[in-house]
This record gives C-alpha cells, sequence and structure tokens, in this order.
C-alpha cells in the first residue's frame, strides 16, 4: 500500500499557507527543505490520514492498495471516503498489525529511549530467550569468580621465594667471582712468601758467612796435615795406627776363645757317661730292652687270657658237674673227648625227633578225646574235603578237554586229510599229462604231496593215541586220588574208623614214649662217663653239647698256653737278669737287687741322655780341637805384641819426632771433630731455614756472594702483614665455599619456592578455572544465540551488523533475575555496550535496525509506507550508503519510503542516487515549492 | 676368568629438588639416592661407577651440589673406585670447570670432544672407556669423526643424546651410529626413563635418572650394573633400584554415587592401599602419587570441589613406605544422551576444544581461535604467571585448552546437576 497523493491546506509554520498537492514516488521519497519548511508537518501529516482523529491539515489523500486506488476528502475534520467498501478496507489494513507508520516516525524521537520498556522489540525477544537455565547456578560456589587480592598475596609470596632464591644464585655467583680470584691471591701469597724467604736469608747471612770463612780456613788446615804427617814418619805412623786397631781386635778374640774353652771343659766334665765303652754296651742294652718289654707284655696277655678262661671254665662246670670246680677241672676226662660229644650230640638230636612224633600223635589223639564220637567234624576234615572238590572240579575240567581236542580233531584234521587226499589221488591220477595240470599240483612233486599226506595221516594217529591214552590215564589217576580221599574221609568220619584210628595212635605214642626213655638212659650214662650231670634248668640239648664241647677246647688250650706262660717267664727272668748286669756296668753300679719300677727308670734315664751324650761327645772334640788352634793363635799375637813393643820404643829412641807426630795428629783429630761441628752446626741453619722458607743452594749461594743487605727488618714487617691478611682471605673463601658445598641453602630455599609456587599455581588454576568457564560460557551464549535467537534478533542484528559495516554487533544478554536486556559488542574496542551507552547515530541505527527486522517480523497484510524524519542524518557516510543501499532494497521489494531531511548533501547524495536509478527515486524540495 | 663390574649411572640432577612433593623436604633428595649409590657400589666391589652427564642441575651446579659429588667420587675413590664422567646439556660448562676439585674422577674428552680411558688389570685385559662432553646448552648433532680407537675388548661408550631424534637440540644420534662402533655398551644419558634400545651386540640403553624428578617419572628407577667378560661380551645386566622415592597415578572411580567428604577420603584410601599392595614396591621409602577421581556430572562438582580444598600435606603409611599425594585430580565423562539445545552446544563447545570430536577443517579453526581467544583472555586478566609453568607455545596451548576442558567440564556438570537435582553434599 503506497501514498499516491496528499493535499495539504492552511498548515502553521508556512509561509505561503500550505503545501499544497503533492503527488508521491511509490518508490522512495526524499522530503528536502530547511526548518520549518513543514517536512515534519507532511509526515505527521501521512501519518493522521491512516487513523481516524485530527486531520486539520489534511485535504484530499489518495492510497493505492492492492485491491485499488482508495481517495477521500478531508472535510471539516472528517475522512468521507469515495465508498465504504474503500473505507473498510483502509481500516482493516491499517488495525491489522501494529502501525509501522507511528513507529518509525517516532525514532527520532525515541532517540534517546532504551529498547527495553514498553518496546514491542524486546518484549518478543523475552518471550523465546534461552532454554530455562537459571545462571545463579552456574554462577554459585565462585565458579567464575577470580580473587584478585588473594591471588596477588600469593604472588608477593612467590616472589619473595623467587627473591630469595636470586639471593643465594648470587651469593653463589659471587663466590663463584671469589673462587675465580682465588687463585691470584694465592699466587699473591707465594710471591709474598717468597719474598720474605729472601729477606729471612738476608737477616742470617752474615752468622753463615763467618761460619764459612771459618769452616774453609779449617778444611785448608786438615788437607795440609796428612802430608806434614806422611812427610815425617810415614811407615811408623800407619804401623801405629794399624796396630792400635788390630790389638784390642786380638785382645778380646783372645778372651772369647779362653772363656768358651772353660765352658766346654765344664761340660765335658759333667758328662754322665765318663766310660766310652759303655756306648758300646747301651746298644746291646737296648736290644735286651726291648725283649725283656716284649715279654713282659705277652706274659701280661696270656695271664689275662688264662684268667678269663678259668672263669670261663667255672661258669660252664658250674651248670653241669656236681663237684667242686677245681677238682672237676682235674679229674674230668681229658681231651679230646669229641667221640663221645658227637655221640651226646645224635642222642639229643633222636630224642627231639621222638619227642616232635609223640607230641603230633598226642595232638591228634586229644582231638578224637575232645569230641563226641556221634559227630562227624567238619573242622578236622575240612581240608580233606575241599581237597576232594578241588580234584573233582579238575577231573571236569579234563573231561571237557578231552572232548574239546577230540571235537578239534574231526574238525580239522578230517578236512585237510580229505582234501591232501583229493590232492593226492588228482596228481596220481593226472599223471604225465601235462594239459590236465592245475596251478599248485604243477609245482608240488609227487614224492612230496606223499610226504605231506603220511604226515598228516601220523599226525592224526598220534592225535587219536593222545586223546585216547593219555586223557584217559590222567583221568583215571584222578579219579583213584579222588577216590581214595574220599574212602579216607568215609573211614574218618565213621564210627569204627575213628576207633582203629585212637587205637593206632595209642600204640604209636607208647613207642615213642619207650624210645624216649632209651634215649634218656642213654645220654644219662653218657654224661656220667663225661663226667657231668644234667643241670636242673631247662637248658637246651644244643647249648649243653655246645657248651661241654667249649669246656673241653678251652681246657686243652689253656695247657698249651701254660706251658708258653712258663716258657716266656723263664726268658724274661733271664733278660732281667742281662739288663741288670748291663746297666751296672753302664751306670759303674755293683749289680744287687732291683725292683722292676727301678730298672725301667734307668733304663728311660739311659735312653734320654744318650743322644745328648753323644752330641756333647762331638762337641768337645770340636772345642778341643779349636782350643788348640786358638791357644797357638794367642802364643803368636803375644810375640807380635812383645815385637811390637820393642818396634815402638825403638822409634822412641831413634827418632824424636814421634812426640810431635803424635800431638799434631791429636790436634789433626781436635780440629777434624771441629771441623764437622762447624758443619753440621751449618747445615743445622740450612735446614732450619729450609724448613721454614724452602731455600735453595742455588739462592744459596749466590746471597753469599753478594754483599750484606741492610734494612730489611721493616719490609719482612710489612710483607709478614700483608701475607696475614692475604692468608685470611684466602682462608675465608675456602671456608665459604667449603660451607657451601656442605649446605642444603639453595634446595631448602628451592622447596620454600615450590611450595610458594604451588600454592600460587593452585589459586592460578582456580582462577584461570574461572576465567576459561566465563569465557567459555560467553562463547556458548554467543552460540546459543547465533543458533536460537528469535527471529526479530537476527533480522535486526543482522541489519545493524551491516549498518555498521560488522564493526557491531547487537545481541540479548541474559542479566540476573531471569530478565535480559539488548546489548551491543563493539568488537573494535572489544567491549560490550547498553544502548544508553552508544553514540547517537549508532544508537539510531540500532533503533532503525530493530524496527526494519520488526517489519519482517510483526508486518502483515499490505506493507505500510516506512517515515523516517532526520533519522540518518547522525550516521558517517559509510554507515549512510549502506543504510540507503538497505532502504533502496526495501523499496525495490514494494514498500514506500518518506524520509525527511533538512541537509543539504543528503539531499544532493539522494539526487545522485536518484539519477543512477530513475524513476525509483523522488526528492521534493519544500522550499523550491 | 675375570669380570668387569660396572654400575652406569644416568641423568642425577644434583640439586634439583623432585617436583611436586615439595612439602616432603631434603628426605627426597637426590643426594640421598647419590649416598645409597655410593654403598651398593661399595658393596659390590665394583670396578668403576659411570654417569653419562647431567650430573649436576644447570640452577645448581656450582656448589651444592658439586659438593654432594665431590663427596660421592671421594668415597668410591677410597675405595679403589674408579668415576667415570661425561658431561651434558646441563652441566657442560660446570662440569669441566670442576676438574680441578674432581681430581679423582676421570672426565673424558673436553666440551664437544671424544675422550677414552682404560682401566689396566696385571693380567693384560683391560676395560676401555669411551666418552663425548656435550658442548654446549643445546647441540643440534654429535660427530662421530674424531671418535677414540678402541683397543681394548671390553669397552663402554658414555654419551648423553637423543638416539633416533635427529631433528633434537639435545644431540640427535642414529642407533645405527651406536651399534656401528663395536663396544660391548653404550650407556646413555638424557632420557629420563630407563630404556633398553638394542641388546644383541652392543648393549644400549638408557639407566633413566637416578632419583625421579616429576611425578611422570614413574616406575623403578635407579642405575644399571652390567657384568663383562674379559672378552668383551656382556654377561648379565640388572638394574639396581637405588631411588628412595617411587611415582605412581592411581584412578579411582567414584562415579555413580553421591558421596560425603569422609567417604571419598575412605575410597581414596583404600584405593592406595590396594594400588601399592599390587605394586609390590616395599624397598621404597617413599611414594608419590597423584590420584585421579573419575566422577560423573552428579558428583563432580562436589569431588572438584574436594579435590581444590584437600590438604597434600597428609601422608600414608603403606607397609614400609610413606605415601604423599602429588595431586588430586577430578575427571569426568560428559553425559551427552537427550540434551538441551543449551547443554548440547556446550558439550559441543567442549568436545571441540578436548579434540576428541569435531577436530577438522573448520572446526579445527575454532578450536584453535578459540583457545588462542582464552590464551589473550588469561594473559591479560593473570599475567605473565600463569604461563611460567609452560616452556614454549606448544605446551602452553596445550595447556589452555586443557584448562578450558575442565572448566568446560564443571560447567556441564553443574548444568546437568541443576536440571536433575543432586544430593551431592
Amino acid at each position: 500500500m503506497w501514498l499516491e497523493r496528499l493535499e495539504l491546506f492552511s498548515a502553521p509554520g508556512f509561509e505561503r499557507g500550505g503545501l499544497g498537492l503533492k503527488v508521491f514516488s511509490p518508490y522512495i521519497n526524499i522530503i528536502h527543505g530547511p526548518n520549518s519548511s513543514g517536512k515534519s508537518t507532511l509526515l505527521r501529516s501521512i501519518l493522521h490520514s491512516s487513523k481516524p482523529g485530527k486531520e486539520m491539515y489534511l485535504a484530499q489523500v489518495s492510497w493505492v492498495t492492492s485491491q485499488g486506488t482508495i481517495f477521500f476528502d478531508v472535510k471539516g475534520s472528517r475522512r468521507k471516503f469515495a465508498d465504504t467498501a474503500q473505507e473498510t478496507i483502509f481500516s482493516g489494513v491499517i488495525s491489522s498489525s501494529v502501525n509501522p507508520l507511528e513507529y518509525f516516525l517516532s525514532v527520532d524521537f525515541l532517540a534517546t529511549a532504551s529498547l527495553e520498556s514498553g518496546d514491542v522489540f524486546v518484549a518478543t525477544l523475552l518471550k523465546e530467550l534461552r532454554g530455562g537455565i537459571d545462571i545463579t547456578v552456574l554462577t554459585s560456589g565462585g565458579l567464575l569468580d577470580v580473587h584478585p587480592r588473594r591471588l596477588q598475596s600469593l604472588a608477593k609470596k612467590v616472589r619473595d621465594a623467587e627473591r630469595e632464591l636470586k639471593k643465594i644464585d648470587n651469593q653463589y655467583e659471587l663466590l663463584a667471582h671469589q673462587e675465580e680470584a682465588l687463585t691470584r691471591l694465592e699466587a699473591q701469597q707465594r710471591d709474598i712468601e717468597q719474598r720474605l724467604r729472601n729477606c729471612a736469608l738476608e737477616n742470617r747471612l752474615d752468622e753463615i758467612r763467618e761460619l764459612f770463612v771459618r769452616l774453609q780456613e779449617l778444611e785448608g788446615w786438615i788437607q795440609q796435615q796428612p802430608e806434614v804427617i806422611k812427610h815425617h814418619s810415614p811407615q811408623t805412623f800407619k804401623r801405629l795406627i794399624e796396630l792400635e786397631e788390630e790389638i784390642p781386635l786380638r785382645r778380646s778374640q783372645i778372651e772369647i776363645l779362653l772363656e768358651r774353652s772353660a765352658r766346654l771343659d765344664e761340660a765335658s766334665q759333667k758328662a754322665i757317661f765318663s766310660d766310652p765303652a759303655s756306648v758300646v754296651m747301651i746298644d746291646t742294652m737296648l736290644d735286651v730292652w726291648r725283649n725283656y718289654r716284649d715279654g713282659v707284655s705277652e706274659i701280661e696277655n696270656l695271664q689275662n687270657y688264662l684268667l678269663s678262661s678259668a672263669e670261663r671254665i667255672r661258669v660252664i662246670e658250674k651248670y653241669f658237674f656236681p663237684l667242686e670246680s677245681g677238682e672237676g677241672s682235674d679229674s674230668s676226662v681229658s681231651y679230646p673227648a669229641s667221640s663221645e660229644l658227637d655221640k651226646l650230640d645224635e642222642l639229643f638230636e633222636r630224642l627231639e625227633t621222638e619227642r616232635n612224633g609223640l607230641d603230633t600223635l598226642r595232638r591228634e589223639y586229644e582231638l578224637y578225646r575232645s569230641e563226641p564220637d556221634e559227630t562227624v567234624s567238619t573242622s578236622v576234615f575240612h581240608e580233606e574235603s575241599l581237597a576232594a572238590l578241588r580234584l573233582g572240579e579238575v577231573y571236569q575240567f579234563v573231561q571237557t578237554l578231552r572232548e574239546n581236542v577230540l571235537r578239534l580233531r574231526n574238525m580239522v584234521l578230517l578236512p585237510v586229510l580229505a582234501v591232501c587226499g583229493v590232492l593226492l589221488f588228482y596228481s596220481l591220477y593226472v599223471g604225465e599229462g601235462d594239459s590236465f595240470r592245475l596251478g599248485i599240483v604243477h609245482f608240488v612233486p609227487v614224492s612230496l604231496s606223499c610226504g605231506i599226506f603220511l604226515i598228516l595221516i601220523a599226525i592224526y594217529i598220534l592225535g587219536v593215541l593222545f586223546s585216547k591214552n593219555v586223557v584217559s590215564r590222567w583221568q583215571g589217576e584222578l579219579i583213584d586220588e579222588c577216590r581214595r580221599l574220599i574212602v579216607g574221609f568215609v573211614e574218618k568220619t565213621t564210627k569204627a574208623g575213628r576207633e582203629a584210628r585212637v587205637r593206632q595212635l595209642k600204640a604209636g605214642i607208647e613207642f615213642h614214649q619207650n624210645n624216649i626213655a632209651g634215649l634218656n638212659e642213654s645220654i644219662a650214662s653218657l654224661l656220667s662217663k663225661l663226667g657231668c650231670s644234667l643241670p636242673k634248668g631247662n637248658i637246651q640239648r644244643v647249648l649243653i653239647v655246645a657248651l661241654l664241647r667249649e669246656r673241653f677246647v678251652l681246657l686243652a688250650e689253656d695247657a698249651e698256653r701254660k706251658a708258653r706262660l712258663q716258657q716266656l717267664q723263664k726268658q724274661h727272668h733271664d733278660n732281667r737278669l742281662a739288663l741288670f748286669e748291663l746297666l751296672g756296668r753302664i751306670l759303674k753300679f755293683t749289680p744287687q737287687s732291683i725292683s722292676d719300677g727301678e730298672l725301667v727308670a734307668l733304663v728311660s734315664r739311659v735312653k734320654e741322655d744318650f743322644p745328648s751324650f753323644q752330641n756333647l761327645r762331638l762337641e768337645n772334640a770340636k772345642v778341643e780341637q779349636q782350643l788348640d788352634v786358638l791357644q797357638s793363635g794367642l802364643a803368636s799375637l803375644m810375640d807380635q805384641q812383645e815385637s811390637f813393643g820393642v818396634t815402638i820404643d825403638l822409634y822412641r829412641l831413634h827418632f824424636g819426632v814421634l812426640e810431635e807426630v803424635e800431638s799434631t795428629y791429636q790436634l789433626y783429630l781436635s780440629r777434624q771433630s771441629e771441623c764437622l761441628k762447624l758443619k753440621q752446626k751449618l747445615l743445622a741453619i740450612e735446614e732450619e731455614t729450609a724448613r721454614h722458607y724452602h731455600i735453595d743452594e742455588e739462592l744459596l749461594r749466590r746471597k753469599l756472594s753478594e754483599p750484606a743487605v741492610n734494612g730489611v727488618a721493616d719490609e719482612v714487617v710489612d710483607l709478614e702483614s700483608k701475607k696475614n691478611e692475604l692468608v685470611k682471605q684466602i682462608a675465608d673463601i675456602h671456608f665459604a665455599i667449603r660451607a657451601a658445598r656442605a649446605s642444603h641453602q639453595r634446595e631448602n630455599s628451592q622447596i620454600v619456592y615450590q611450595q610458594t609456587m604451588r600454592d600460587y599455581s593452585k589459586e592460578l588454576k582456580k582462577s584461570a578455572h574461572a576465567i576459561a568457564a566465563q569465557f567459555i560460557l560467553q562463547r556458548v551464549e554467543k552460540d546459543y544465540q547465533r543458533k536460537y535467537s528469535p527471529e526479530l534478533l537476527q533480522r535486526a542484528a543482522e541489519m545493524f551488523s551491516r549498518f555498521t559495516n560488522g564493526a557491531m554487533e547487537m545481541r540479548l544478554s541474559p542479566s540476573s533475575g531471569g530478565s535480559s536486556v539488548v546489548e551491543f559488542w563493539d568488537s573494535v574496542r572489544n567491549q560490550c555496550l547498553r544502548l544508553e551507552q552508544l553514540s547517537r547515530g549508532t544508537r539510531t541505527q540500532a533503533l532503525l535496525a530493530a524496527r526494519l527486522a520488526y517489519l519482517f517480523v510483526g508486518e502483515k497484510g499490505e506493507s505500510l509506507p516506512v517515515l523516517l524524519d532526520e533519522a540518518l542524518s547522525a550516521s558517517d557516510s559509510v554507515r549512510y550508503s549502506e543504510i540507503a543501499s538497505m532502504l533502496q532494497a526495501l523499496a525495490t521489494d514494494g514498500r514506500q519510503i518518506f524520509y525527511c531531511t533538512c541537509r543539504d548533501e543528503e539531499a544532493s547524495f539522494w539526487r545522485y542516487l536518484a539519477e543512477t536509478s530513475p524513476g525509483k527515486i523522488l526528492v521534493h524540495d519544500l522550499a523550491s515549492s | 676368568m675375570h669380570i668387569w663390574k660396572v654400575i652406569c649411572v644416568g641423568d642425577l640432577h644434583l640439586g634439583r629438588m623432585p617436583g611436586g612433593l615439595s612439602y616432603v623436604g631434603n628426605q627426597i633428595s637426590v643426594d640421598v639416592a647419590l649416598t645409597k649409590l655410593v654403598d651398593e657400589a661399595i658393596e659390590r666391589e665394583v670396578h668403576a661407577v659411570c654417569f653419562s652427564g647431567d650430573i649436576l642441575d644447570r640452577t645448581n651446579a656450582y656448589f651444592e651440589a658439586a659438593g654432594q659429588f665431590e663427596r660421592a667420587v671421594r668415597q668410591l675413590r677410597q675405595q679403589g673406585i674408579e668415576v667415570i664422567c661425561v658431561s651434558g646439556n646441563h652441566d657442560w660448562n660446570t662440569l669441566p670447570s670442576l676438574r680441578r676439585i674432581f681430581s679423582d674422577a676421570r672426565l673424558l674428552g673436553g666440551p664437544g670432544e671424544w675422550g677414552s680411558f682404560t682401566l689396566p688389570r696385571p693380567d693384560e685385559s683391560s676395560l676401555q672407556f669411551v666418552g663425548y662432553c656435550f658442548p654446549a646448552d643445546e647441540c643440534q648433532t654429535i660427530s662421530f669423526s674424531s671418535f677414540p680407537q678402541v683397543k681394548a675388548k671390553a669397552s663402554i661408550g658414555l654419551l648423553h643424546c637423543d638416539v633416533g631424534q635427529m631433528n633434537s637440540r639435545y644431540g640427535g644420534v642414529e642407533l645405527s651410529y651406536l651399534t656401528g662402533h663395536h663396544l660391548s655398551a653404550w650407556s646413555l644419558g638424557h632420557i629420563h626413563k630407563r630404556t633398553l634400545l638394542h641388546e644383541d651386540g652392543p648393549f644400549i640403553f638408557y639407566s633413566g635418572s637416578l632419583q625421579p624428578l616429576h611425578i611422570n617419572e614413574r616406575g623403578v628407577h635407579g642405575a644399571e650394573l652390567l657384568e663383562i667378560s674379559a672378552e668383551g661380551k656382556l654377561l648379565r645386566h640388572l638394574q639396581l633400584p637405588l631411588a628412595t622415592i617411587y611415582f605412581d597415578e592411581c584412578r579411582i572411580d567414584l562415579s555413580g554415587e553421591a558421596l560425603t567428604r569422609e567417604e571419598v577420603l575412605a575410597d581414596i584410601r583404600e584405593a592406595l592401599f590396594t594400588r601399592l599392595e599390587s605394586l609390590g614396591i616395599d624397598d621404597f621409602e617413599y611414594v608419590g602419587i597423584r590420584v585421579i577421581l573419575k566422577t560423573d556430572e552428579q558428583s563432580y562438582s562436589a569431588v572438584e570441589s574436594f579435590c581444590r580444598d584437600f590438604d597434600y600435606a597428609d601422608s600414608f603409611i603403606v607397609g614400609r613406605s610413606t605415601v604423599y599425594l602429588e595431586s588430586l585430580v577430578a575427571e569426568c565423562e560428559m553425559d551427552v544422551s537427550e540434551p538441551g539445545d543449551y547443554e548440547r552446544l556446550l558439550t559441543e563447545t567442549v568436545a571441540l576444544l578436548s579434540g576428541t570430536e569435531f577436530a577438522e577443517g573448520e572446526n579445527a579453526e575454532r578450536g584453535v581461535t578459540l583457545v588462542d581467544q582464552a590464551q589473550e583472555l588469561l594473559q591479560e586478566k593473570l599475567g605473565q604467571h600463569f604461563f611460567q609453568a609452560f616452556s614454549d607455545d606448544v605446551e602452553r596451548k596445550q595447556d589452555i585448552r586443557r584448562v578450558l576442558v575442565e572448566a568446560g567440564v564443571s560447567l556441564h556438570a553443574r548444568i546437568v546437576r541443576s536440571r536433575r537435582g543432586s544430593n551431592v553434599a
């Protein structure tokens, strides 16, 4: 629907009293004129024409709709349509939706107002907003909270810890520099010490120099003296020195030899065996001694054995011999009595057999007696009956076996025999005719066939014989055995049989008893012959004979031993006498009676002393030999000594210089010792100095050649103080380095730093989470809005973004309490602004975008014109052209647009656009009309 | 037959404290493990102890760490045990300067040079060590042109390098370079985890750090004992567990339960006991453990708040070990069944950030943009301190992404909780 014509009259503010008739473009109408030229009046008139009310300046209005042109006059403030149908159409279109005419006209006036209250745009948005999520849920519990103060406090702690760490690092760095400097300081110290050494040397230089001079003098004198001495008495002096050394040596040797000779004499005199012949006798004595000892031990063994044997015989005789053991052993039958003993053994054996037979018969007899005559005792005959039954089974088995053998013979042997017979017959019958021979026959000669046939016949006959004779014999034997057993069984079980058996048993018992009595008598007589009797106790037969035999053996052996003992005792006696005599000769004592113990003691003494005696003898011989040599040497030495004394006297007499020589020699010695002392002293000084200051010989020699240096004391003091200072510094650095090496200062500080850093990181992380959560929430909100925001907002945001060339963004943000506000995101400044915070131009553009969006969403039915009064005057050129192109697009879509402006440049802009798209834009210049 | 016994030690980093458990104090310092190493070497009567670089940490190299190392060297030398070292990227400049102090220890070569030392024996069988000292704190390649001549049958190479990483800044070396030199063994440094690279032919291995220095250095740490025959054949190798601390991670599933604070604590205790018993690590005096509490959206907020307010100075005694918690981390898997539009958008955003979904094309760019924007925001609001923990940009981006995901999960959990209602205390 668009406004085609409009006629106004007597509108106030116009100099000419009216705007007159205006014909409009269905697209864009730009109404240009200065202020108070009637632009707003014109727009208000258009607005008034669309709804009933005051229509004071309107004269005629013509609207073009889809249903035709509606023309009406306004007379006396009353609207008069051409017909009623037109009036109905017009009012229907106008009331079908919120009137955009009024809505857009208010843009200019509402430019400073909010979109919140009473705005249909916001009200529509709020209905659709969000999925019912309560924003307080997300913000509770401090999830989105950042605590800058806490963070700052922790950061401060971290900085402190970091500073402490840095401080230690700095300390260590400094120490490292000091360590480097240490080398320099130590070099300085070494330098000072060297200088100090030089000074010390110079201090003692005079003393050393003096000592050297004296030493040199002495050494010079000493070097001259031997020449003087040699010149005067070279041979005498030399011999003197030699003899003075030799005489004491010889004397001491003589003394030693004399002493040793005396000692050996004494030892020789102390020897036990003064007679050398005794040495030979000792060997004989030792042989006799060995025999004597062996004899003694053998005698002891024999005696012991005889004792134990006598004891054993006594025990045996105690059992068997009624007489006293002493008499029994002497008067008993002499050994050997083996035949009697063998006979006794045999009798006892027979007696045992008889007794066993008697016992068997008695047991059976007792059995008969203990059981009643009428009953048949199964216990007695059980075994026999079982045996009979087993024999019956065996008989059955043999019978079956026989039958089977016969059957087998008939089944196997007869057919084979038949086949062989046929083959034989065939081969014999066919004869020499080759054409009739069969395969097998061809290879089997006639003789072999006959042989096989005959063997089979023989086997058959043997089988028949075996089955008949052998099996029949086995069968017969079995039957006989069974019969015998059964007959015995029957005999035993019948009364007559029992009685006969009892009789037999009685006779047998009697027989055995007689035999036993006879045997007992024989045994008794034999024993009495042997002189012994049976003991009362129950001793076994075998034991009796064995014991008796042992007794006789023992008696016989004892007789031999006794003879041997007597022989030994005699020999022992002889040995003892011989030994005694030998000892008497060796040890030089008259043989008298002596006990065995004394004899043993004497022999052992001889045995122990003999080796040492032999050694002594050998040594004694050597010593005597040496003594002879030494004594002769001593005599020669004494001669020499005597001759030397004579020589000295001769020198004394003949040369008067000996005294001088001696005194010179003494002086020489004393000076030499003095020289030695000086050297030692010098050495001591050198050592002492060297110990403290490490003086080398070269330096000393050089210093000695220089003149003495004076005034070094001050320098020494100065150097000492410097040195002490350096030493202290070096020690301090060393101490600090050692302390640093042993310390855990930095590690501990690192621990503190890590702890504070951990707390801080924890808080930072918490804050980071909060910020990240806020960030994500914003992003999700944005996405949510983009995807799920109302169409109205989407359109508005789209247009607003286009108007602002993407610099601004319109969106709806949830606020506390569930309400929402329209916000604008300034992407250039990166901040979110409320409507009232926008600049005037931007705010106008935002509102324009909201209203234009509403056109698309809220308007239903005919498209009403859009009235804009100075709405774009605050826009910059870029945004202006964007809005203009937007308006052009709207107009092209069939919407009439009225835009009032007082600005000439705007009018020029629209005129320029009108030229580029002719017929679409009409510029009405009120000033010219 | 004579057998050479040598203990090889990787990165010591003396002077640095193991991170994350600073409240435990000096008991877990590297020095304690070094003392154990010295005792072990003396007890086993080894011939030499070798160090493959990074003996001293660069932050505390000069005095404290040097003092600790000097003490150890002196004790070893008093027992006649040789000490052989090369420098690494941490101590490339400090170790050679301490040569005067460690007069008893053998430093093979100078910075950027190969060096050699032979340990002789009266029967003329000898053990030769070759090694290379790191030339600077960063070094792209290691030159083998001046590799010394190896005369002994038994030989060990010491090198601080990054095997298989030719673009590494810390001495990239191809494994074939090492296998090409016919030594009995190569003891390498730089990688803190024990790794056996090659077992046939030369035995090539990283013995790892003596004492673990970070929670990520899990498992048993210590040194490697090698037994080499006089003919140069490796007879045996054995890890000596000398570290006094054991780092581990423990996951506890708390989902589907509405738990009070005490119940969560009890669950943690029980899980820790079970975990440590299953590990069987009674030899370790201290155990540092990171506990990851897996929850659902219902209880995530409560568990997360529990983690945030937990007092880490509490410790547990399990067997002979004292267990310290390095950190407590709440982890939540988002339930995306039938979400509202708002939750769906949030889930999508978190998934986009976590890189599990939508990680291609436009979405990948969106993810990167989000991380960049978040980085700017965090930098603006928290300053540089927050970023100090991240060494380079890549790591920083990953951490920011992680922070965003955690925050997103937390938000999501809250929304779900508000929708469904929750009994979580």
